[in-house]
């Protein structure tokens, strides 16, 4: 392999790394670039945020809620996973499939159904309103911090979850053995070993809720929040200077930035090698004790199922305009959604689809170039490939409508932008897998057949491609489910006649047609559903390998 | 089938490049073991041999051919890896077929082909399954089917028996040696187990930080080292400080001086007066009793006794503090610790060296 | 090696397709720009299902204010065919973008509504009506007129749209001001909660956030009829304002003839009736009967304040100065 040979796979990762300055450096720097430019009062955004109290108390807002369902997560995913690593009881099982359920259900449909069980038309509010039971209402933070919980302690459990069990369960003997009792055993040696990761997704929970559109809009009403204001901005910009936008969007950079900078400082002080050890086995659990986990774990798993029921019974629910009549049933929703407005569905199975392939290609490149082609463009390429995680969807979107609105290239107007905004929003989840997959395949096999007189390029698809398959599965799976529930970045640069589901439920949900948002949510569903089972149960992928 | 020469070999980026300036030529037909601790550039330098790493400077040459530069799939060579390289999604019969098909050769030829070479390394049977349900012997047998199978002009193993326990080492050992004679096919083979390069060779050369320390044949390594570091990694050696009286030639019979007492030595190099070093394997010294001193004895102390069945270690103490450790076999008279003891040296099987 | 040459195609593919107009505006598409509710614009797509089966209608949904600002910005390269719908009070800042159009459906239209030059032309006819929810009325007893509501004792408790934005929250305003004065208007101002998003005055009462909501008949009464109980509409009895609903060709459309037939259709007899019965909107046609088709009251039972639509439209940038005086001087 001559010196010619690297300078080939050098150009490429300096395409990709092109690529990415294009398509997502550029947005985001004309994104905080607008935000200082002067609105038509002759202030910039950055004073206009400060003095008016409306954004103020929408900076608070966010960054408390942050931190009130970072740590409501923690408080029910670390013990959850804890009691599920440790112990058996029945019904355990059922608690495997709770990272189904972020999975499978998008936000703005658990917000539409917390709302159409709580809200103030809600099934149940009107049940206990026939016992003369008055619940206070579930807008504002109650509804926020409840709905955000129940969605964001999964990830939680799971990080936690995947920390205790390679916990190397000698480590406990030893202590045990050195005369520490088995609780303080707990405290002292397995809790420094585990927090890096449950601090890790605490961490990530924050950013998640900060970045939250669908359920911040949905619930939170009264409640000023940055992803609210942001959107709203952009919509009332239409046309104008996007200075608030900005401004606002800026700030959520700036946060994401600042918590990304903690959670490195945290890891790196916290850092020690962790050989993977044999986890301890799972102690049995009997009589009252083994009830009393098996009915928390199963009233946690119900919670966060219950968005399935309610849009299963919504959509069968005949409605008049936005007063659900529960308790009489149609198909009539299903039907408008199937046959006489199939657009939104159309729309998201060919954008979806697309964007999983370009993604899926693009991801396996990059992972390739990263693993196996290093270069001094690594670095570089490997943070920009996983920095869409860290921005929220309407940060994004605002970005890539300021950029691609006419000018060099016009995407805007066009599916290919909605593509676009898919693409590089679930990137990471892509590289991320290809990556660890490559860390895996050592580098001989490529060498074994250069050696038996293949190739270099036909070796990559003919050695090094098929071990791959596997793990492409299973992240187009991933990918699959969460590009097609993307809202946030969707919403701000779609056009007329490109609604996709997320967005015909929004919209629906805005205009209070519950019934015919759950039709459509329950199409979503069973998009997201299908694949999933199919994988899994058919071809037995792991899904949840790369999360 | 060809011999392989290397000249002035350089490789490696940077100031300092790993391989410098090297050249050697592996004879047709022969198992040459390129022998050096980690880090040495053995592999590196097998790796350039078989394309994966750029030359700097230098030729490298099979047989006629000069593949210097050329890309690594069209020099023709098997390799065998450390690691196996097996391809975990393909059958075994799959894995040797590779490098067939690659080469556009018919079905039915491969088949014959294949099935060949997969009885030659006594995995007919095998053809069928997965890498993951062979044991590591097998796989490393399929790895060498795999090379062998496209009769390449050359065949480079890569410390092939690192990853197998003691006693599969000792039965794959010969059984790569007794393919490679029969194929006859040109062979280099890297280790650091100085053992295995003895067993196996026809030729082994010693590398040290990138150069070429010494090459020869098993027997020239182990009995005639030019340096303390030849001496010390093939073997085991005690080398000792010493004095030489008069410059000497090479070959010659040379008076040195140890801890007080006249020795003679072989010389392996042309030594000028001063100091020198003296190498004498523990084999080859004899334990006698306390008496009057003969020429080439030096008093000692016997300081340990290790009995270890087919065979006796002693550490002796002489004049000094010199410590040196002689091998003894079972049938000479056993000495106890503490006794006083004559150390007689065999001058022709006393090597001095450059210091 | 096969795959390589069937990925380069499948690229090519997905290239043309992304950057296609065709995602954009395929032939016999319409791109409607409405500030209307979805329970309207179904009303539309339903009926021209059946009626005008080769037309596909696209929407984009916004607040009024917003929608025609955009328009603007887009007025050398125009992407709506049609806007629907507006008072003439905020459409009055926008004649430039708006083609004359006298729709052969017009006819049964009242001369009233018409506008000299066909502009615009009435669609649907509005009241302004207070929504109510009974449950969170804090104890205050059910307001019955203006002056109720004036009083301090609903501070904060009152939810209206940005008249900015919304045509809706403007003729609501002006018509108080007019008829009441500019004192009364500060002291409502005092009173208001103003949100971006006129849908957001409904749901918020529906749900329960807020006791009254100011808002047009038509989008209130959807809760009524679906059977929420504690919701109910007040036609101020002192006077409440009515104002026409007009819809707008655009000029230059980029979808030509089409967007005339589908401005016809709006206005047709069946989507009137449809309209009416589901999104419950008074049609501007004098051939509907309203009491056949909907449990509206009769528009000889409500007493209505006029307000001149011109001066509204005139005067709009100086009534939003002071509107946003008054907001600003809020105790």
């Amino acid at each position: 392999m001559g010196p010619r040979h690297n300078r080939v796979w050098f150009w490429l990762s300096a395409l990709v790394l092109a690529l990415f300055c294009v398509f997502l450096l550029y947005p985001l720097f004309k994104v905080i670039a607008s935000s200082v430019a002067a609105s038509e009062d002759g202030r910039s955004g950055w004073l206009i945020l400060v003095s008016d109290p409306k954004y103020r108390s929408a900076v608070i807002n966010t960054l408390l809620l942050g931190l009130t369902v970072t740590v409501t997560s923690t408080l029910i995913g670390v013990p959850l996973a804890f009691f599920t690593a440790r112990f058996s009881f029945p019904g355990k099982a059922l608690i495997a499939i709770l990272p189904m359920t972020t999975l499978i259900v998008p936000e703005v449909i658990a917000a539409q159904t917390w709302i159409m069980m709580l809200g103030n038309n809600g099934f149940l509010t009107r049940w206990l309103g026939s016992y003369d039971i008055e619940i206070p209402s579930f807008y504002g933070w109650t509804g926020l911090v409840t709905v955000m919980t129940f969605i964001y302690y999964t990830y939680v459990y799971i990080g936690t979850l995947a920390a205790i069990r390679g916990f190397d369960g000698q480590l406990e003997e030893a202590s045990q053995s050195l005369g520490v009792p088995p609780g303080r055993t707990l405290l002292k040696v397995m809790l420094p070993v585990v927090t890096p990761a449950v601090l890790a997704s605490a961490i990530l929970v924050f950013t998640l809720v900060v970045g939250n559109f669908a359920v911040a809009t949905i619930l939170g009403h009264r409640v000023n929040l940055l992803s609210v204001l942001t959107y709203q901005s952009f919509v009332s910009e239409v046309g104008a200077n996007p200075v608030m936008q900005s401004t606002l969007a800026s700030v959520s950079i700036a946060i994401v930035a600042c918590v990304l900078f903690l959670q490195r400082w945290v890891l790196s002080r916290g850092r020690f090698e962790i050989v993977q050890g044999r986890g301890t086995r799972p102690v049995g659990v009997g009589g009252a004790r083994a009830i009393v986990l098996a009915a928390v774990a199963g009233i946690i798993v119900a919670i966060s199922l219950l968005p399935l029921v309610t849009v299963v019974v919504g959509t069968f629910t005949r409605a008049r305009g936005p007063v659900m009549r529960w308790g009489e049933w149609t198909t009539d929703n299903l039907m408008r959604a199937l046959v006489a407005a199939p657009d939104p569905i159309l729309n998201t199975l060919l954008f979806a689809g697309v964007a999983l392939v370009l993604s899926l290609v693009i991801s396996t490149l990059v992972g390739f170039l990263i693993v196996k082609k290093r270069s001094v463009l690594t670095p570089a390429i490997d943070y920009l490939g996983a920095l869409p995680l860290a921005l929220s969807g309407t940060v994004l979107g605002i970005g890539l409508a300021m950029s691609f609105r006419g000018g060099w290239l016009p995407l805007a107007g066009t599916a290919g932008i909605i593509i676009l905004a898919y693409l590089i929003r679930r990137l990471p989840f892509g590289v991320r897998n290809a990556s660890s997959t490559l860390y895996n395949i050592p580098d001989s096999i490529e060498d074994a057949s250069i050696s038996l007189g293949v190739p270099p390029l036909q070796t990559l698809f003919k050695a090094v491609l098929p071990l791959m398959v596997p793990s492409i599965a299973a992240a187009a799976v991933l990918v699959w489910t969460t590009t097609v529930a993307e809202l946030s970045a969707s919403l701000v640069v779609y056009s007329a006649g490109q609604e996709t589901l997320p967005i015909q439920i929004f919209r629906l949900i805005d205009s209070n047609l519950m019934a015919q948002a759950s039709a459509y949510g329950l199409v979503l569903l069973t998009i997201i559903l299908l694949p999933i089972l199919i994988a899994t149960t058919l071809f037995k992928i792991d899904v949840f390998a790369s999360r | 089938m060809a011999q392989i020469s290397i000249s002035q070999l350089s490789v490696g980026y940077g100031a300092e490049p790993v391989i410098c300036d090297f050249s050697l030529t592996v004879a047709d037909g022969s198992l040459f073991t390129l022998l050096g601790p980690s880090g040495c550039g053995k592999t590196t330098l097998l790796r350039t041999i078989a394309g994966f790493i750029p030359v700097r400077q230098g030729i490298l040459r099979f047989g006629e051919r000069d593949v210097t530069h050329l890309p690594a799939h069209l020099r023709d060579v098997g390799m065998v890896f450390q690691d196996y390289a097996l391809f975990p999604d393909k059958s075994v019969f799959d894995n040797v077929a590779y490098g067939l098909r690659a080469r556009k050769i018919d079905a039915p030829a491969i088949q014959r082909t294949v099935g060949e070479y997969l009885e030659r390394v006594g995995l007919g049977a095998f053809a069928s399954r997965l890498p993951a349900a062979l044991s590591g012997g097998q796989r490393q047998r399929v790895a060498l089917a795999r090379a062998l199978a496209i009769k390449p002009t050359v065949l480079l193993m890569d410390e092939p028996l690192s990853n197998l326990d003691a006693k599969l080492r000792v039965q794959v050992r010969e059984t790569i040696s007794d393919l490679q004679k029969e194929i006859g096919i040109t062979t280099v083979l890297v280790t650091h187990d100085q053992e295995e390069a003895l067993a196996m060779s026809d030729c082994i050369g010693l590398i040290r930080d990138g150069r070429l320390e010494q090459a020869g044949t098993p027997q020239d390594l182990y009995s005639r080292p030019r340096t303390a570091y030849a001496a010390d990694f093939v073997g085991a050696a005690n080398i000792c400080s010493a004095s030489l009286s008069a410059s000497a030639a090479t070959g010659a019979l040379a008076e040195v001086q140890l801890a007080g007492v006249n020795l003679r030595a072989l010389t392996a190099q042309a030594l000028p007066a001063g100091k020198v070093v003296l190498i004498a394997r523990p084999e080859m010294l004899v334990l006698l009793h306390n008496g009057v001193l003969e020429p080439n004895q030096l008093p000692c102390t016997v300081r340990r006794r290790q009995y270890l069945g087919a065979r006796t270690v002693y550490v002796v103490e002489a004049d000094g503090g010199i410590h040196l450790r002689v091998e003894t076999h079972d049938h000479q008279v056993p000495r106890s610790v503490g006794e006083r003891v004559r150390l007689l040296f065999d001058p022709l099987q006393t090597r001095v060296v450059a210091a | 090696m096969h795959f390589p040459f069937r990925r380069r195609q499948f690229l090519a593919a997905i290239g043309a397709t992304a950057a296609s107009p065709l995602f954009a505006q395929a032939s016999g598409n319409v791109v409607v720009y409405t500030s209307n509710n979805q329970q309207a614009v179904q009303s539309i797509t339903d009926v021209a299902r059946s009626k005008l089966a080769n037309l596909k209608f696209n929407f984009v949904t916004g607040g009024s204010g917003v929608l025609l600002k955009r328009m603007e910005t887009e007025m050398s390269a125009p992407q709506a065919d049609i806007f629907w719908s507006s008072s003439a009070n905020t459409l009055g800042a926008f004649k430039p973008l708006f083609e004359p159009y006298l729709s052969p459906e017009a006819a049964t239209i009242p001369a009233s509504l018409a506008e000299p030059g066909n502009l615009w032309t009435a669609a649907n006819v509005h009241l302004v009506a207070a929504m109510i929810n009974r449950k969170q009325l804090g104890g205050n007893p059910e307001p019955k007129v203006w002056k109720d509501l004036l009083d301090a004792r609903w501070k904060d408790k009152i939810i209206i749209a940005d008249p900015a934005n919304s045509s809706t929250a403007y003729t609501i305003l002006w018509g108080v001001k007019q008829m009441l004065g500019a004192q009364a208007l500060r002291q409502l101002a005092n009173n208001l909660v103003v949100t971006s998003a006129s849908a957001t005055v409904l749901r918020a009462v529906a749900q329960g956030e807020y006791g009254v909501g100011l808002t047009f008949e038509s989008n209130a009464y959807a809760y009524v009829a679906g059977g929420q109980k504690e919701i109910k509409l007040l036609y101020p009895e002192d006077g409440t304002f009515s104002t026409p609903e007009f819809l707008v060709l655009a000029k230059n459309a980029p979808n030509g003839a089409v967007a005339r037939r589908a401005f016809d259709h709006i206005i047709s007899k069946e989507v009137q009736i449809a309209l009416l019965e589901n999104a419950f909107r008074r049609p501007s046609r004098g051939d509907i009967d309203v009491s056949q088709h909907a449990e509206l009251p009769n528009l000889a039972s409500v007493k209505v304040f006029a307000i001149n639509e011109t001066e509204a439209a005139a005067k709009r940038k100086e009534f939003l100065d002071e509107w946003t005086a008054a907001v600003a001087a809020k105790t």
